[in-house]
């Protein structure tokens, strides 16, 4: 498992499109309209070069992909030091539309905070403090009961909920 | 880091998210955004994102 950089220049952005397209029409479900919103603002990012900012998705020891997301590392007013912020994290449609053990959602989850830690000691994108966009409601409710049980792990000094974002910051 | 302490890591991570999804339901987390089939939820919540 690794928490890889996609990019369009590479080939490995529209090498994920295609597989994501696949896997929906395995499922019986119109590509086109799985995650819009998500490919809205990932198509264009994954096609720059920009600096401290881009697509990364965790993929798998088998090569498949099973989560995507935004990240950027920026300085934001209020912290002390630049902050990676995660956002429109997406899962497969292969996790989507298919039915698994809890295991996978949780492997899902967990391999994509293990990546994102990784990431911030990266020394592009690197940050004490990282934060996850919650997009929807649910998406709140979810993260707000996760980060007292994330709070308890070592690795992190303080895990809150704040507005729309779980912010994270590690210890 | 080094393999032991992600290994460390992994495993607490798991821990958190299994505690979370036991206390909410699977389906409260199916029902997020992270699910790309929730994104008609997201895009009635930002149309002009969305559009």
């Amino acid at each position: 498992m690794a928490l890889i950089n996609l990019s369009a220049g590479d080939g490995s952005w529209p090498a994920l499109r295609a597989a994501w397209r696949a896997q929906c029409v395995a499922a019986g479900e119109d590509p086109d309209l799985y995650a819009q919103g998500t490919f809205l603002v990932l198509d264009p990012l994954a096609a720059a070069q920009e600096r401290r900012s881009g697509v990364y998705a965790v993929r798998r020891d088998d090569g498949q992909i099973d989560v995507i997301c935004q990240v950027n590392t920026t300085p934001l007013p209020g912290h002390p030091e630049p902050v990676l912020r995660v956002r429109m994290v997406t899962v497969s449609p292969e996790i989507d539309f298919g039915v698994h053990e809890k295991s996978r959602y949780i492997d899902a989850l967990a391999d994509l905070f293990l990546g994102i830690v990784e990431l911030s000691h990266d020394p592009e994108m690197g940050a004490q403090e990282f934060k996850l966009h919650l997009r929807s409601p649910e998406d709140f409710n979810f993260f707000r009961v996760a980060s007292r049980s994330l709070a308890a792990v070592p690795k992190f000094k303080t895990v809150s909920v704040h507005g729309a974002w779980l912010h994270v910051t590690r210890a | 880091m080094t393999s032991q302490q992600k290994a460390e890591l992994r495993i607490a991570l798991q821990t958190a998210f299994a505690e979370a999804i036991d206390t909410v339901g699977l389906h409260a987390l199916k029902a997020s955004s992270l699910f790309g089939s929730n994104d008609v939820a997201y895009k009635a919540a930002h149309p002009k994102r969305a559009a």
